[in-house]
């Protein structure tokens, strides 16, 4: 199922246009407040909006919720408490055929997402990644042309939401249904979707690769929200022994692990970029001679631009730090990479 | 838990510190000119030529109410009904004495005589027959009444509507009832609304004992020279009452008057205004009384008898242990 | 076990049965040192007898008065009231707030005359009833009605408009229609607050049937205290009001079991 958005708007929304293809998972990312939700819901048609919105090119602007088709994971999971899990997920098949609860079909269900043992539970008794798991079940049990799941493991933790996303995206795949996935993590966006949409103040800021949109950024504001990395054309690529290159980008040779593959870029956080008084002693690895040429204060931190090799870098440093090291416009300061955090391309 | 049962000793110690203080003489009777001899005796001051100084002096609308306001007030001594008295005494268990009788009978029952022809007409559905609630004088003659008449007590105790005489005169008044069973001088002002006397007490009871006078026990035992000085007040007054009806009607109907604006409060005693007790009335009363200090044990105790078996007091009991025995 | 260990098993020990003691100690012991407390204040005549019969009278009185059917006879009428003008008067008030919960055009029409009357205390609508109705088994039934409906329809109202809209809007997305969403999720997601209204106003149906029967009904409890008032009967009176709040209890506690059952979700 194809989706599109035409000059959608509303409260939040500012004349949005969007092409989803069949089949394909498109993670939306945004700031809180960006719209994302709004978007969701306005395609569920759970929400008034001006524009249209298109399902294999037909628009569905005056069917009901109810007659939409979609698959929508809540945010809040919205689990009905008052029903069991068998009947939670019997609800939405019971809707469309109106005839008493195809048993089988649910114990299916239940089987393949390993909830059996949960059937007669109510949702109170669940843990967040059991509830998780059901509401994915629920939503999959209608089988809705389309899927919107909202931050879907927000609630669960690290691990669980990892593994919780492996198995996912095999589901999703297999299944092919075209799926909207919102979420504010941009790791996870890249992980899961064939393509990321950036949602800002109600505009779509740019669509593409994960990749693409977080090195090729122009957008001041998209840039901000990914973590202000900072980009280095990589200049050259050499081995040193297994596993360990030397990485010349922008002046700076950085030894790095990697695998061998042909690079064009690299990117470095802010944070990942450690400032330390310039003491005379020997340069221990990854550390490099910068000068700072501005400081700019930012809420509870401080953006430091520096000069080091042929390149500009912007560091950032908690405010204790910077009154510790007592920095100022011009110091000679060393650099100091935190390779924890790159991302080549 | 211990807060609890202090709370509630203390409770305790104040009612009892309560019942030891010295209490002044309160005297009540009814609204009704079955105190009359209180009203004459109180007028004339021969409560005051006894010696008798009385702190407080109460009106109350049913001998029901008086009976109640007798539990829990200072009032040691009171013309009241003899029914509720046996009440006060039996089921409160306030340890009374009846000191002398005022008058025989004084109660009746007065009807539409478009609805009710005869007694058995009572038994007609749908009637609306007014009389005080069970426990009052009337409410025993309206028994008394069934059974002499043979009437089926179920048929017409379906009829009766319990509330107290002013407001069965205006219910009277305004047509929502057919018949009453009236103390007097109430049974007679509902002829003035077009009703008729069907019966009298006399009719239906003979000797019936109308209204006594009570003393508490312990006023008495602290006080036994006040019993012979309240009954020295109560026949003086029953005499002149009987050797000059009109005088006696005249004083009544002036104190009457004069309490209903107590009685009453405010709006109340407006919709009262609306009733006139007026001399004729009083009259026409008074005479349907025998006003006579006489009092029979033998009637005392077939009315204690009577009311065990209606099941108003729990067990009958032997009259001497209310009559004063100087009687 | 060494010594330290040996007295924090003691005091473990001596602290759980201390805490299911309290769990399972009876609410009774406050209200036998009550019976014996009354019974000696009555017998050594601290209150006089007229005023507060000894708590064993009033027991042998209950006794007598189940024995010549008269209790019986007046609770079998109050009962029937309170039935029949709570059940008409929950239903139509379950009914009507359901309604009115759900669609805000109907809210917004009664809404207006729901708040004039609902805070009018049920007896003081007795002086027009008995107008109206005059004295009879409709009087109290109304009064009983009256006093049920006002506030099972506000609780009603309230309990549908404070399901949460997720839930809504998740079962629009689940293909549920209005009434469906109505019928399998709202209406259930509210009946918690539905029955905090019936809970309550069970109990204050007795209170208030007893009240109506003093004032204007010849017969149920509330008329056989009116009688034993007049005969200055306390030991009655005292076992009307114990009928009354046995009955407001039991009430009260079918209402907690019915909402234990539906609502065993929560």
């Amino acid at each position: 199922m194809e989706i599109k958005t035409k000059n959608l708007s509303n409260f939040i929304l500012k004349n949005l246009n969007l092409n989803i293809k069949d089949g394909e998972i498109f993670a939306l990312l945004g700031p809180n407040g960006a719209g994302k939700t709004t978007l969701l819901n306005a395609i569920a048609g759970l929400i008034p909006y001006d524009g249209n919105v298109f399902f294999n090119g037909v628009p569905i602007d005056d069917l009901p919720t109810e007659k939409r088709g979609v698959g929508y994971l809540f945010q809040d999971l919205c689990l009905l408490p008052h029903m069991t899990v068998f009947k939670n997920i019997a609800y939405p098949i019971k809707n469309k055929t109106n005839k008493t609860i195809p048993e089988k079909k649910v114990l299916k269900i239940l089987k393949s997402m390993n909830i059996s043992e949960f059937a007669d539970y109510y949702p109170a008794r669940l843990s967040g990644g059991e509830k998780q798991k059901v509401a994915m079940a629920r939503v999959l049990a209608a089988e809705p042309r389309i899927l919107l799941l909202d931050e879907p493991f927000k609630s669960v933790d690290f691990n669980t939401a990892k593994y919780m996303r492996e198995e996912l995206k095999i589901l999703l795949k297999n299944l092919k249904i075209t799926t909207i996935y919102v979420t504010h993590n941009f790791e996870e966006a890249q992980e899961m979707s064939d393509r990321v949409g950036i949602l800002i103040n109600g505009e779509i800021r740019g669509t593409g690769k994960a990749e693409e949109i977080f090195f090729n950024s122009v957008d001041n504001e998209v840039s901000n929200f990914i973590g202000s990395p900072n980009i280095l054309n990589i200049d050259s690529l050499k081995l040193l022994n297994s596993g360990l290159f030397e990485i010349e980008c922008g002046g700076l040779n950085i030894i790095a692990p990697h695998n061998g593959k042909k690079i064009k870029k690299m990117a470095i956080f802010p944070k990942d970029i450690v400032i330390s008084p310039r003491d005379g002693q020997t340069q221990k690895f990854n550390q490099f001679e910068g000068d700072i040429i501005d400081i700019v204060s930012i809420n509870s931190h401080f953006k430091i631009k520096i000069a080091a090799g042929k390149s500009i870098l912007f560091s950032e440093i908690s405010k204790a730090v910077f009154n510790s090291l007592k920095l100022k416009q011009g110091d000679k300061v060393n650099i100091n990479l935190n390779l924890n955090g790159i991302r080549l391309n | 838990m211990k807060k609890i049962a202090g709370l509630l000793a203390v409770l305790i110690l104040i009612s009892a510190c309560q019942t030891k203080r010295e209490k002044s003489i309160g005297m009540a009777v009814e609204f009704m000119n079955h105190a009359a001899c209180a009203y004459v005796a109180r007028e004339k001051g021969w409560f005051k030529k006894e010696g008798l100084r009385l702190s407080a002096y109460e009106s109350y609308v049913t001998g029901m109410a008086l009976a109640s306001a007798m539990v829990r007030e200072d009032i040691q001594i009171a013309y009241m009904c003899l029914i509720p008295a046996i009440n006060v005494y039996a089921n409160a268990q306030i340890p009374i004495k009846i000191l002398a009788g005022t008058h025989k009978y004084g109660y009746g029952l007065a009807v539409n005589p478009n609805k009710i022809k005869n007694i058995n007409d009572l038994q007609k559905r749908g009637l609306n027959i007014g009389c005080v609630r069970e426990g009052g004088a009337v409410d025993v003659l309206l028994h008394k009444a069934m059974d002499k008449y043979h009437l089926n007590k179920a048929k017409v105790l379906k009829n009766i509507r319990r509330m107290n005489p002013p407001k069965q005169i205006l219910a009277i008044k305004s047509g929502k009832l057919d018949a009453a069973f009236l103390p007097e001088q109430w049974a007679t002002m509902a002829e003035d609304y077009g009703f008729k006397m069907l019966l009298t007490a006399k009719d239906v009871w003979p000797r019936m004992q109308g209204s006594v006078l009570v003393i508490k026990d312990d006023l008495l035992k602290k006080r036994p020279d006040i019993a012979k000085k309240l009954i020295a007040a109560t026949e003086k007054s029953t005499a002149w009452i009987n050797a000059n009806p009109i005088q006696a009607m005249n004083i009544v109907s002036k104190q009457m008057q004069s309490t209903k604006g107590v009685l009453f409060p405010a709006k109340a005693a407006k919709l009262a205004g609306k009733l006139e007790i007026n001399s004729k009335v009083l009259s026409r009363s008074m005479n349907r009384m025998d006003y006579t200090g006489n009092i029979s044990s033998e009637i005392i105790q077939s009315t204690i008898d009577y009311m065990a078996k209606l099941g108003y007091i729990k067990k009958s009991f032997k009259a001497e242990e209310i009559l004063y025995d100087k009687i | 076990m060494t010594k330290s260990e040996n007295k924090t098993a003691k005091y473990n020990l001596k602290s759980s049965r201390a805490s299911s003691l309290n769990d399972s100690k009876p609410g009774f012991i406050p209200i036998i040192v009550l019976l014996i407390l009354w019974e000696i204040a009555a017998r050594c005549d601290f209150v006089s007898k007229g005023l507060l019969p000894p708590f064993t009278e009033v027991l042998s009185q209950f006794y007598e008065l189940i024995k010549n059917g008269i209790l019986f006879e007046n609770l079998a009428k109050s009962i029937i009231r309170v039935l029949a003008g709570f059940s008409m008067g929950a239903l139509l008030g379950i009914l009507t707030g359901t309604v009115m919960g759900w669609n805000k055009y109907i809210d917004k029409l009664f809404n207006p005359l729901i708040t004039v009357f609902y805070p009018v205390p049920a007896l003081g609508w007795l002086p027009i009833l008995i107008l109206y109705i005059g004295i009879g088994e409709a009087l109290p039934i109304a009064i009983i009605f009256i006093c049920s409906f006002f506030p099972v329809c506000y609780n009603t109202v309230c309990g549908i408009k404070n399901v949460d809209k997720n839930y809504i809007f998740a079962a629009k997305t689940m293909g549920a229609s209005n009434i469906r969403i109505l019928k399998t999720i709202v209406f259930p997601l509210a009946l918690p607050t539905i029955f905090t209204g019936l809970r309550l106003e069970a109990g204050m149906a007795w209170r208030v049937i007893i009240a109506a029967e003093m004032v204007a009904i010849p017969t149920g409890i509330g008329a056989l205290m009116m009688r034993a008032e007049s005969l200055i009967r306390m030991d009655i009176i005292i076992v009307c009001l114990l009928v009354l709040s046995v009955m407001t209890f039991i009430f009260e506690r079918f209402f907690i079991r019915i909402e234990s059952v539906l609502t065993k979700w929560k």
